[in-house]
Formats: structure tokens, C-alpha cells, sequence
């Protein structure tokens, strides 16, 4: 956690650079444009910003220079009011403009707070449409607090293995780990902010990377050599350390970040990118120090390093270490966007999802529909708006249903929960990870 | 029937089964096991009691099928525990010598174990174990014994486990209201990797991961003494739980899939199509598809495994571990779980069985035994088989937790 405002990147204390990679930073939903927002004023340059919400209002006051209303046609410009299934259809509907955003860019970063609609249903959509253009997509998500509740915990995950199955890499933060990291007396606006800033230390770092010209130089190419195509989650760290022992100083500290889950995720990485920035008086020694440190904790993972030499840096060292974990087995097991997801045109039954008429085996997918036979769901439904129906023939309305809990524990219901990382593990873990059966 | 001192008897309350394990203590100390009794275990979930009179009647038909079988009576026992709350740590202390000539007596050596106990415990949790791992002398540590030596002070590594008090002293009430004595409790972890690991294994470092039906003990062993030691209370009840719940089969027809059918991996050739279930009475005739079977044990185990793995890793014991994890209790016997575990673990798996004990019939010698039989030898160790061997086997006993026998 270093929130340090004297980091060189800043803008202040170096000249400007040449970046010969296009980059484009999209935020995503409420938290995204905030994240989006922050960056903007970590003076990172070369790098195009843009915020794109459902919700108008948040839009309006949000700073960033390019802004993208998204589905106007179907929320109005309200939010989509936490449900990720209308965020995605509206990112859908936007589809032309984030091509046009997209096209060109050689990283597109996607921003996104998931658990909320916009966010959690917009990510990999845009995710899939920058891939589509030929970009390398990186996503930077939060997952939200535990306080949130299980049911936003359910649809933040599922929406990070839908993104992670579309992007080159997500780097995913649970805003629960840093709980042990903040004061609990910090204000909210200070907290919000601590996250921003660690978010946008992972952009940063990246951004470092691509920007710096070095004497071990690291491009473009080993970016996407290290992360395209792997769908992998990601981490990344930037610490930086002055005085006589930096070089170690700057390893323990990485060692003990949080965004590295303390030295643990360095273990299960196999690719792993790591550059060096420091001032003239580089030693070579430490930089052997350093690489030998990063390697004892990952001796499975293909390093590639780089070292750059920069007037900013002048007796410190600063280490960013890019890492990606061995990648999800079977992304390709969540199913592309099923093509009758599209929004319908009326604004006003957005609620409802139609199904086509053949299609009435319910996907395994648990939670169960409660046992309501589909005559009696089409009475409640004429019962409510008869007129609508025939507006769309052909199709069956279902009603949405609320996310109710009806996972059962079946012979551990009466036990004393199994609560491991907040999860309880007397659930099946199939349905904890969200896997379908089909 | 017979009746002596040299009797040993080990009483499991499982999850799935109740086990009562009867051997004779030779003159050399070594346990020959006269007989075993068992019952179906209805009163007991994630390895804790929750029904006390289900489990009472369990625990006295396993204990009058070992009288029968072993043709002894059972006077007291050895009584294994396990359970979420219980907990393994190291813990370190030291003790000044301030006698003359500083030389160190067998009463600094217990004072000083006496200080390592003393750690801050939740406060409903007490002491079950406390396990020497070596001392620290003049800065020389790995001394296994250090009376006799002269120093300044003496320090003590020890590893102690501690679990909730009020819920052992409710296992050691249910056995005492049937008029047995209990003996000493022990952790079964600690029980299943004596009956499993050869001192060999406990030199080189070895994990024994036990997968019961309630429970995940672990104890990872390194140069003869215990490192670490852990309880998930995730076990063989869980996965049957899963595909009860995934295959909407009753718990009793899911227990069965998973021993037929059970598979620690998707292999999609011989996990695909539908498998036809007789139907039951009344009931009309069901399928499941193999395929889902596969994939909600497959993610269960795996999850369980990995989050052992978790612990271990974040502990560093992994690097110690260079004779690999052996697997015991009857979860493990699930096909292609030590291939799951090689690749979660990265070390060699095997599978163990209580061979460490002598005379043992081959249908004794099944995973599923390991802590009832380990408790025997636990409980071998405790009792001398007359008193004038009493030293020598409390020397034996220590030689035998700490690996230098």
C-alpha cells in the first residue's frame, strides 16, 4: 500500500515520454468511472480515458473527458439498478461506440467495480469487442466488501469468469483483502480513494513498463507474450525504496503487499514479468539481488525482466511486478452471451426476459426456479398486462425472479456453519464457483 | 473372559461409522490387535457430536462387538477427537538454569514445556496435546534430550493442540456415562499418522492427510518431530452431500454413486451418458448424468485439497515435505484422488494404510482404520505393560512421537 504521490510517474518530475503503444482506459458502471476518473490524474500520459455508465447523473459529474451513455434507449440514462443482465444488454445495444473507441488501440484497460449491474454486465462485453478489434484487454475489477451480501458476491464472481473468459487478463482486487489494511477510522471518501489509488498503481505499472525506454527493454510484444490469450488472473505491484539497502527493501516490501496476496500469488504465477526502474547509480548487484529474490519465490514461472535507467529515480528503485497465475482451465465453458439476451425494443419490459417457445427445459443452472408450472406463470402474467403479450408473438414472458436463496445445506442445515474466507463450505462448490451442470 | 492390565482400547466416534479397536500390549511395548467393533454413527456430523443419545447407543454396540470379537472386558479407552475447533501451533519457550553448576534436571525440562504451554488460547479452548519438538541448548538446537547438559538456559520448541473444552469434555461425558474410563483424549490426526507413517517417513517429512467422512485431519511430519497440524471440517459427507443436492438423489442412493461411480477427476470417456438407477419402491425409475457426478466430486475434492494446500504453503512446511503426502480415512479411497493430490500438492502421493502395527489381518489393514488402530498404539505408548517398564516405555514413548525410536 504505498499511496505515495511522490512516485515519479506523476508527471512532475519527468519529461515527457514517447509512448509508442496506443493505450485506452474504459470505466465501467458506477465504480468503474470512478476508478476511470482517478487515473486521469495520475498524469499518465499517452493514455486515453474514457467513463461510460447507465446511470446520467453519476455520468455528468464524473470528470473524465469522454463520457458514453450507455443503453439511453433502455434505461433512460436510470442505472441498471444492480441488475448485470441489464447492464449487459445495454452495453450491447452501445456496441458501435465502444468499436469505435476500441479500433486502433493496441491495450485497452476495461474498469470495473463488479457486483453492481452496469459494471459486472458491461465488463465483458466490452472486454469481448476490444478483442474483436485486435487489442490486448486487460481488466482491472474490484470485487465488493463482504458486507455487500452474498448475492452481489454471487454476481460479482460470476461476472469476473465471465470477463476472465473474454480478456487477456484480469486483474481482479477483493476489496475485502484490504480490510486489514485500512484504518477503521478512515472516512469513506479516504477509503474509496485508498482503492482508486491501488487500482490505479496496477495501471501505472503497466503504463511504466510500456513507457520507459530501458537497457533491458520490455515492449509491447513481451506484454502480450507474457498475457495475450491466457485469460488468466493477474497481479500486479509496483514498491518502490531508497537508501543503501533498496534493493532488498523494495523486495520484502513487494513481498509483503496485499496485491500480491503476500508473496503467495508470486508461487502460483508462471509467466511473470518484472522491471526495474532506477536512477543512474544502478547497481547491477542489486538487480541480481532482486531478480534472485523474485525468483526463489516463484521457481516455476518464465521471468522476463527488464531494467530501465531514469533521472527521476535518482537514488531509489522502483519494482513492478506483473504476474500471471496459470490460467483457468476451461474458460471456454462460459457460454458466449446466448444471442435471445438481446434487449428487447420496448423499454418498459426490459424486466422481462423472453424465451423462446422450444426452449422450456430450464437451464441446471442452480438457483431452481420455484416450482410454478408455466400455465400458472402465464395466467400471472395475463393477469398483470394482458395487452403486452401480444405485442411480441411467439415468445413466452418469463417473470425475472428475485435472487432468493434457496441453495439448501441438506444434512449440514442444522450444523454449525463451515465459514472459510467467508464462504461456507457446507454448500456445494459447484454452486459457490457458479459452474453450470449441462 | 480375560482381564489385564496390558489391555489398550482406542474409541473413534466417526461421522460415518463408530470404531472401538482392542489390542494387547506385549512385553516389549508392540500392540497386537484381539478385535474391532463397529456401528453405523448417527449422531455425529463434521466429526462432532450433535446427537448425544444416538451417539451413546452407537459407541456401546461398537464396544460390545470389540468385548465379543477380542473376548476381553473394556475398562477404559482412548478416545479420539477431531472437530473444526481443534487447532495445532508451535510455540517456543525458554527456562533459566539457575541451579549450582547450571546443569539442566528432568524438572527444568518439564518447567520449560510447562512455559510453552502457556500461550494466549482462546478461553473456551484447552490444551489436548502438547508434543516436544526439540530443545535449544547454548544456542545448539536439535538436542532431543537436554537433561544433563549445562547451560544458562533451556529452551523448548513444542507444538501444542488445543480444541473447544466444553465440546471434548461432552465426547469424554458420553463415554464416561457408559462406565468407561477415558484413558486420554487424542487428536486423530495424531492417531492416523502412528498406525501409518514408518519412522522413515516422519525423518524424511511426510504429510498424513486423513480424509474422513466428517473431517480433513492433517499432520505434517519433518526430521521425526510434528511441524504442523491442521483439521478442515470438509470431508467424505460433503461430497455425498454435493451430489444429493447436484443430482437431486436422496443422501442415501448419492452415498452409494459416489462409491460406485466416485472419480477424482472428468474423464470424459468413461464419465459421459446417463447412468439408469433402479427405481426405488414407490418411486418411478431415475437417471443422472455420469458427467455431472464427475464434476461436482471432482470440484469438492479438489477444493478441499487445495485448500490443505493453502494452509501448508502459507506455513512453508510444503518445502520440508520431501517424502511426499500420504492419504488415509475412507474419503481417500475415492479413484484417482492421489493423482488430484499429486498435481495439487506437487510431491509424490501415496496411499497409506495402517501397517505399522503388528499381526495385523489384511482386512483390518484398509484406510478407513487408520486412527482406531492408531489410537492403540497411541494408547501402547501411554500404558507400560508393567510398572517396572513404566521408564523405559515413557521413554519409548517419547522417542516415538519426537522420531527417534
Amino acid at each position: 500500500m504505498n499511496p505515495d504521490p511522490e512516485t515519479p510517474a506523476n508527471g512532475n518530475g519527468m519529461e515527457t515520454v514517447f509512448l509508442p503503444v496506443r493505450i485506452r482506459v474504459i470505466g465501467l458502471g458506477g465504480a468503474g468511472c470512478n476508478f476511470a476518473e482517478h487515473m486521469t490524474r495520475a498524469g499518465l500520459e499517452g493514455v486515453e480515458f474514457f467513463a461510460a455508465n447507465t446511470d446520467i447523473q453519476a455520468l455528468r459529474s464524473n470528470l473524465v473527458a469522454n463520457k458514453i451513455q450507455l443503453g439511453a434507449r433502455l434505461v433512460r440514462g436510470l442505472g441498471a439498478g444492480g441488475d448485470s443482465e441489464k447492464g449487459r444488454a445495454c452495453a450491447e445495444l452501445d456496441t458501435p461506440a465502444f468499436k469505435e473507441i476500441c479500433e486502433g488501440a493496441d491495450v485497452v484497460f476495461v474498469l470495473a467495480g463488479l457486483g453492481g449491474g452496469t459494471g459486472t454486465g458491461a465488463a465483458p462485453v466490452v472486454a469481448r469487442i476490444a478483442k474483436e478489434c485486435g487489442a490486448l484487454v486487460l481488466a482491472i475489477t474490484t470485487l465488493p466488501w463482504d458486507f455487500e451480501g452474498p448475492g452481489r458476491r454471487r454476481q460479482a464472481l460470476h461476472g469476473l469468469r465471465e470477463v476472465q473468459s473474454q480478456a487477456d487478463a484480469v486483474i481482479s482486487l477483493p476489496n475485502q483483502r484490504l480490510f486489514g489494511q485500512l484504518e477503521d477510522h478512515l472516512n469513506l471518501p479516504d477509503s474509496f480513494a485508498r482503492i482508486n489509488e491501488v487500482l490505479t498503481q496496477g495501471l501505472r505499472g503497466v503504463w511504466q513498463m510500456l513507457a520507459m525506454r530501458g537497457m533491458v527493454n520490455i515492449d509491447f510484444a513481451d506484454l502480450r507474450a507474457v498475457l495475450g490469450g491466457r485469460h488468466s488472473e493477474t497481479v500486479v505491484a509496483t514498491e518502490g525504496a531508497a537508501g543503501s539497502n533498496r534493493a532488498l527493501d523494495a523486495v520484502h516490501q513487494l513481498l509483503a503487499s496485499p496485491y500480491l496476496e503476500h508473496g503467495a500469488a508470486l508461487a502460483q504465477c508462471d509467466r511473470l514479468l518484472l522491471s526495474i526502474v532506477g536512477g543512474a547509480d544502478l547497481q547491477l548487484g542489486e538487480v541480481n539481488r532482486i531478480m534472485e529474490h523474485v525468483q526463489r519465490q516463484s521457481p516455476e514461472a518464465m521471468v522476463t525482466m527488464g531494467a530501465a535507467i531514469h533521472p527521476a529515480f535518482a537514488g531509489r528503485v522502483s519494482v513492478t511486478i506483473l504476474a500471471s497465475k496459470k490460467p483457468v482451465e476451461t474458460p471456454a465453458e462460459i457460454p458466449a452471451p446466448p444471442s435471445e439476451m438481446l434487449p428487447p425494443t420496448e423499454a418498459d419490459t426490459s424486466f422481462m426476459k423472453p424465451i423462446a417457445v422450444d426452449k422450456v427445459s430450464p437451464s441446471k443452472m442452480v438457483p431452481p426456479p420455484p416450482a410454478i408450472s408455466q400455465e400458472k406463470k402465464q395466467q400471472m402474467f395475463a393477469k398483470q398486462s394482458p395487452h403486452r403479450r401480444s405485442k411480441i408473438p411467439g415468445k413466452k414472458m418469463e417473470q425475472a425472479l428475485l435472487p432468493l436463496d434457496v441453495v439448501s445445506k441438506g444434512r449440514f442445515d442444522k450444523s454449525a456453519p463451515n465459514i472459510r474466507d467467508g464462504e461456507d463450505l457446507d454448500y456445494p462448490t459447484y454452486v459457490r464457483r457458479g459452474t453450470p451442470l449441462n | 473372559m480375560r482381564r489385564t492390565s496390558s489391555i489398550v482400547a482406542g474409541l473413534e466416534t466417526g461421522t460415518s461409522k463408530v470404531c472401538v479397536t482392542v489390542g494387547e500390549v506385549s512385553g516389549d511395548g508392540s500392540v497386537r490387535v484381539l478385535g474391532v467393533g463397529q456401528s453405523k454413527s448417527r449422531g455425529v456430523r463434521k466429526g462432532e457430536i450433535v446427537d448425544s443419545s444416538a451417539a451413546a447407543e452407537d459407541i456401546r454396540e461398537a464396544i460390545v462387538e470389540a468385548e465379543t470379537s477380542a473376548d476381553v472386558e473394556i475398562t477404559s479407552l482412548f478416545l479420539g477427537v477431531t472437530g473444526n475447533h481443534m487447532v495445532g501451533l508451535n510455540s517456543h519457550a525458554t527456562h533459566p538454569i539457575v541451579s549450582e553448576g547450571r546443569v539442566i534436571t528432568e524438572e527444568d525440562v518439564q518447567e520449560v514445556i510447562k512455559n510453552a504451554k502457556i500461550i494466549s488460547l482462546p478461553h473456551e479452548n484447552s490444551v489436548v496435546h502438547i508434543v516436544r519438538q526439540h530443545f535449544t541448548v547454548n544456542g545448539q538446537s536439535g538436542i532431543v534430550n537436554p537433561a544433563g547438559m549445562v547451560a544458562n538456559a533451556v529452551e523448548a520448541d513444542v507444538h501444542i493442540f488445543h480444541g473447544n473444552y466444553n465440546r471434548i469434555q461432552s465426547a469424554i461425558h458420553l463415554v464416561k456415562g457408559l462406565q468407561f474410563e477415558v484413558e486420554d483424549v487424542v487428536f486423530n490426526g495424531i492417531a492416523s499418522s502412528l498406525s501409518v507413517l514408518t519412522h522413515e517417513q516422519k525423518e524424511l517429512g511426510t504429510l498424513v492427510l486423513d480424509l474422513g467422512a466428517g473431517c480433513s485431519e492433517y499432520v505434517a511430519y519433518s526430521k521425526g518431530i510434528i511441524k504442523h497440524s491442521g483439521v478442515l471440517a470438509v470431508g467424505g459427507d460433503h461430497v455425498s452431500n454435493d451430489l444429493a443436492y447436484g443430482l437431486k438423489v436422496p443422501l442415501g442412493r448419492a452415498e452409494q454413486l459416489k462409491i460406485d461411480h466416485g472419480c477424482a477427476f472428468v474423464d470424459p470417456s468413461t464419465h459421459s451418458g446417463m447412468l439408469e438407477l433402479p427405481s426405488d419402491v414407490g418411486l418411478p425409475p431415475r437417471s443422472v448424468n455420469l458427467e455431472h457426478l464427475a464434476r461436482i466430486m471432482s470440484m469438492r475434492l479438489e477444493e478441499t485439497l487445495e485448500l490443505i494446500e493453502q494452509d501448508l504453503s502459507s506455513t512453508g512446511v510444503m518445502d520440508y515435505l520431501r517424502g511426499g503426502v500420504v492419504l488415509t480415512g475412507g474419503a481417500s479411497r475415492v479413484p484417482g484422488l492421489d493423482t488430484l493430490a499429486a498435481r495439487i500438492f506437487r510431491m509424490n502421493v501415496y496411499r497409506g494404510r495402517p501397517s505399522t502395527l503388528e499381526g495385523l489381518p489384511s482386512n483390518l489393514q484398509q484406510a478407513e482404520f487408520a486412527t482406531p488402530l492408531g489410537l492403540l498404539k497411541f494408547g501402547a505408548f501411554r500404558m507400560g505393560p508393567r510398572p517396572a517398564w513404566a521408564e523405559r516405555v515413557k521413554g519409548r514413548l517419547k522417542r516415538f512421537v519426537f522420531g527417534r525410536a
